[in-house]
């Protein structure tokens, strides 16, 4: 917990959103962000609020879908869940992103950076 | 469905269901923070902090809700149907003010419509014809005739030779306007004929309303192709659309011609102002000019020639090709005139120039400045108008000013609330635009009235879609324009001091009143420079009538003929001439009769080199005019010495001559000059006597001193064809026009009489222009100076109600209430005087720019400029003195204790 805060970058938390239901299974907006906070160890500390933004968005472009149930302590609750075109998108996009942080992780150490 | 189409959709369709939506979100956000809630309580926090540190992690609710009904349905939608709403309800609040506002706009951008509606009607659309950008027309520049502008025509063989050997055009046709004479069974009338190439119709691409155009094979031989074509609105009018027509004779200035179609109902001809009744083909140009021919006369130039280019080439290549064809062509002009080397060399300097032939060409030079004038004005009442609304915007935003902090920091976006008020000015603008249709109606009905006759019937104040399209971008620009700077600058807010501010209004800086300042100086300029602009043509106006013509105008009757198109020769013309003289004379309420070649003031001239006692060098050149017996008395002007013309000045060439003083003066000094010889051109020439001396009388309305003038004898005329005749009568002019026009047709039922008028209403009719920009540009002036002085009065009221905390200090410390009117009216007359000063730059500048435009007046005429200065701060104080008096009755006990 002594390392400063990671921001997220642009798109970012649309893609952990992504990940967190295609391996968890359908959850609320708390579960996911509780997910996305533990997944990272705590790095990234949510304002929570913003993941419902990313719902939104997702829900737009028809990658996840959203239905009315009931939570673990018996709560009405909104649960998201990966739709087939998230699948396709999730794969699409985590390929990217590896590519991409190869790409960096590849050009830091070349240039012997702070890869510390 | 792509991605955005398919978000786009599902935010239409949750626009449907937004009230459910919310609902649903915040009963999820409720949820999640109670989840929070209770992760932090297992944590072993107590409730109260838990709910603390749940509320900080998820962040603010308010937010919340906001940005996701953002991102769920349409907001731009819904926030610009909320906008609107808004706006209409905002000005709903303050009618008279809003009503002020849409009147002043609608007055602005109902005259832009209007003026551009007219002017887009004469000078840019494109002739309705097949692909007009293709059609260039063939200036010929360089000295002809003495005219070193060029002379804008070329012969016909010039036009022939550039026809049948250019490689650049799919046509080269040509044309040639003039009068002529149609005769009906029981009277005739005059038209303007248009004498066509046989290609004419076929390169304009365009097809006959009923029988056949004039194609190539009407044109072939001289003389041998008597067909016509008549204009749709000749057609209708004079042969009550009857098909039948076709194949009937129609007699042209005597000869049968065979009517073989109409052309279409769209095509008024290549000139707007002037549309052609009959077309016939060139070929038959003895016909149309029975005193000339010259077909085949390389050095008699008359004819104007339009050419489509080739597609894919260029105007500026067409040119550039054509250049060794014209200097060839000029050569072998120049061999056939047999002239000296300097002369030769001019000439052969000249070139072809190749205009765009698309758009239909004003004939009269003095339009362009005017139209730049009328655009000008038209467009500086419209900024005035628009200087105004945003300063009332700017105002109101200011009140709004911590309403819009408030707003700011509870985190509605700049953006939203840039929209909100340009919503308010784009209704308001477009309102104005709306009524502006109904003013620009009438603006352009109102102009059109002042058009001559044959140009106002190609003239309509009908709007077009065309123009509503204008319309609208005017209006969309005008409400961005004066809409988009305060809501920049209002929404500008610093958050601290704004919210911190105790007076509710102030805290706005002082560079927003400097804003509101220039904006209101930029009225008064503009205004003075208008005001300035109508006082020259007011000031031309009353000099033009007030100048000593030299004869009394009233009573005067004047009307002309031209008999030679009906085949009169001249001797047969000079025997009308003396009979019709008789029977008018003799007509009850006629004091006299007489006749002039050249109508006074009809604008037409004959200047020639004149020489005294066959001097050579005592050549130069005078005005010509050739006149009848009597006709000094009957116009009303004295004779010095000898007399005037009798019925025994007569023969086959000029013998006698009547001159006037300038022309004795110049010629002779201060001796009598009757007795003495005169000859016509460079060379001693056939010896005239001077048999009278008039006094200086002017001529064509030149500008200046009177000019040299000889008058000749009609009787001894080798061409007396046209003839004006003059009749003074005793009795009102107008009742006695039915029985001149009954002395003509008893002796030639088919001599058409035109132009029939006093002379009072000619000269009103010369000074149409005049008029015109005289009312014109006055009723504008005057609206802007109003517009202005209502901006003027806004600002001031303004900054009043913004110092009323000084000054109720300033007059609790013991400031006099004169002390205080000076303080204000100070500040108005300050921005009056600055926006003046400026104004009287420009209007120097304009009035130096349009010198040509007045009469009698000095391009600085300093009493001119002066007047229009002073009107407008004369108004202007007007202005100032409202706010300023409230200033002095601001009440010190109530400003100072009210918070």
């Amino acid at each position: 917990m002594t390392q400063p805060r990671l921001d997220l970058l642009q798109g970012t938390l649309d893609l952990m959103v992504l990940q967190t239901l295609e391996t968890m299974g359908p959850q609320h907006g708390y579960g996911i962000a509780r997910r996305i906070e533990q997944a990272s160890q705590e790095a990234i500390l949510l304002n929570q609020g913003t993941i419902y933004a990313s719902l939104v968005r997702l829900q737009q472009r028809g990658w996840i879908s959203a239905a009315w149930g009931t939570s673990e302590n018996n709560r009405r609750a909104k649960f998201y869940s990966i739709t087939g075109a998230g699948k396709r998108q999730l794969v699409r996009d985590a390929r990217n992103w590896k590519r991409l942080s190869e790409v960096i992780g590849r050009m830091l150490t070349a240039e012997g950076g702070g890869a510390e | 469905m792509t991605d955005p189409l398919r978000a786009g959709w599902r935010r239409l369709v949750s626009l449907a269901r937004r009230r459910e939506l919310e609902v649903e979100f915040e009963q999820e956000l409720a949820s999640h923070l109670e989840l929070l809630i209770e992760e932090y309580e297992a944590r072993g926090l107590p409730r109260e902090e838990a709910r603390r540190l749940a509320r900080i992690k998820l962040g603010g609710e308010a937010q919340l809700a906001e940005s996701h009904r953002d991102r769920n349905g349409l907001p731009w939608l819904e926030q610009m149907l909320r906008d609107w709403q808004l706006a209409f309800r905002s000005l709903g609040r303050n009618r008279l003010l809003s009503a002020v506002a849409v009147m002043s706009l609608a007055l602005g951008i109902g005259a832009n419509t209007a003026i551009y509606s007219l002017l887009d009607q004469v000078l840019h659309r494109r002739l309705p014809v097949a692909n007009p950008e293709q059609l260039v027309w063939l200036n010929p520049r360089g000295p002809a005739f003495g005219n070193p502008a060029g002379s804008q025509i070329m012969s016909y063989p010039m036009y022939r030779d550039i026809r049948d050997r250019n490689q650049v055009f799919t046509e080269v046709f040509g044309r040639m306007i003039l009068p002529a004479h149609i005769a009906f069974p029981d009277h005739s009338e005059r038209v303007s004929a248009e004498m066509v190439s046989g290609n004419y119709f076929r390169a304009l691409g365009l097809k006959p309303y009923i029988g056949r155009l004039i194609g190539p094979e009407d044109d072939r031989a001289p003389g041998a192709h008597a067909v016509a074509v008549l204009s749709y609105s000749y057609w209708r009018t004079r042969f009550s659309g009857r098909r039948s027509v076709l194949g009937d004779p129609i007699f042209i200035n005597g000869t049968p011609f065979k009517v073989i179609g109409v052309s279409g109902p769209e095509f008024k001809g290549l000139d707007m102002p002037v549309s052609p009744q009959i077309r016939v083909p060139v070929m038959m140009k003895s016909s149309l000019t029975p005193n000339w021919d010259e077909l085949e006369n390389r050095r008699m130039r008359w004819f104007n020639v339009y050419a489509r280019l080739k597609p894919g080439i260029t105007r500026e290549k067409a040119q550039a090709a054509l250049e060794p064809l014209y200097a060839g062509l000029l050569e072998m002009e120049s061999m056939e005139a047999g002239w000296e080397r300097e002369r030769m060399r001019g000439f052969l300097a000249g070139k072809l120039a190749l205009q765009p032939g698309s758009q239909a060409e004003l004939p009269d030079r003095r339009s362009q400045p005017l139209s730049f004038l009328l655009h000008g004005i038209v467009a500086a009442v419209l900024l005035i108008a628009c200087a105004n609304i945003a300063n009332l915007l700017l105002a109101r935003a200011a009140s709004r000013h911590k309403e819009i902090a408030i707003r700011r920091a509870l985190g509605v976006s700049r953006r939203r609330l840039i929209h909100q008020q340009l919503a308010e000015s784009m209704l308001l603008a477009l309102s104005g635009g709306l009524v502006g249709l109904g003013v620009a109606r009438w603006t352009a009905g109102y102009v059109i009235g002042f058009a001559p006759p044959e140009m106002a019937g190609s003239l309509t104040p009908d709007l077009d879609r065309h123009l509503l399209l204008f319309n609208f971008a005017v209006a969309t620009v005008t409400g961005l324009v004066f809409g988009l700077a305060p809501a920049l600058q209002t929404t500008r807010v610093q958050l601290t001091p704004a919210l911190n501010d105790q007076t509710g209004s102030a805290g706005v800086s002082r560079g927003r009143n400097r804003w509101r300042k220039a904006l209101v100086a930029a009225q008064m300029t503009l205004s003075v420079a208008l005001l300035a602009t109508a006082a020259f043509f007011v000031q031309s106006l009353m000099n033009r009538r007030g100048t000593d013509i030299g004869f009394p105008r009233q009573r005067l009757i004047a009307f002309s003929l031209d008999p030679r198109l009906n085949g009169y020769s001249p001797e047969q013309t000079r025997q009308l001439c003396e009979r019709l003289q008789e029977r008018l004379g003799a007509l009850p309420g006629v004091a006299s009769a007489s006749n002039g070649k050249f109508p006074v003031f009809g604008g037409q001239y004959w200047m020639n080199a004149v020489v005294a006692d066959a001097a050579p060098s005592s050549a130069h050149p005078a005005y010509v005019n050739v006149v009848g017996p009597g006709y000094f008395r009957t116009i009303g002007v004295r004779l010095v010495s000898g007399r005037e013309f009798t019925g025994e000045d007569r023969g086959m060439f000029y013998r006698a001559a009547v001159v006037n003083e300038s022309f004795a003066r110049q010629k002779f000094g201060e001796a009598d000059p009757v007795g003495r010889r005169i000859g016509l051109g460079n060379g001693p020439r056939t010896p005239i006597e001077i048999v009278g001396l008039v006094k200086d009388v002017s001529y064509a309305w030149v500008k200046g001193p009177p000019e040299p003038q000889v008058y000749l004898s009609t009787l001894q005329d080798p061409s007396p064809s046209p003839l004006t005749m003059y009749v003074r009568t005793a009795a009102e002019p107008e009742t006695l026009f039915r029985a001149v026009e009954r002395q003509v047709r008893e002796i030639d039922t088919h001599l058409p009489v035109y132009g029939l008028r006093t002379m009072e209403s000619q000269i009103d009719e010369r000074l149409v222009v005049e008029r015109f920009m005289a009312e014109f540009s006055s009723g504008f002036a005057s609206l802007a100076a109003a517009l202005a002085s209502i901006g003027l009065y806004g600002v001031m009221s303004y900054l009043v109600a913004l110092r009323a905390r000084e000054l109720a200090i300033r007059m609790a410390l013991g400031a006099a209430r004169r002390g205080i009117l000076w303080l204000v009216m100070r500040e108005a007359m300050t921005l009056a005087a600055a926006g003046a000063a400026a104004g009287l730059l420009l209007a120097a500048f304009i009035s130096r720019a349009l010198a040509s435009l007045w009469f009698g007046l000095a391009p600085h005429d300093a009493f001119t400029l002066g007047s229009a200065t002073v009107l407008m701060l004369l108004v202007a104080g007007l202005a100032g003195l409202g706010p300023a008096l409230r200033a002095t009755r601001v009440d010190p006990n109530r400003v100072l204790h009210c918070p």
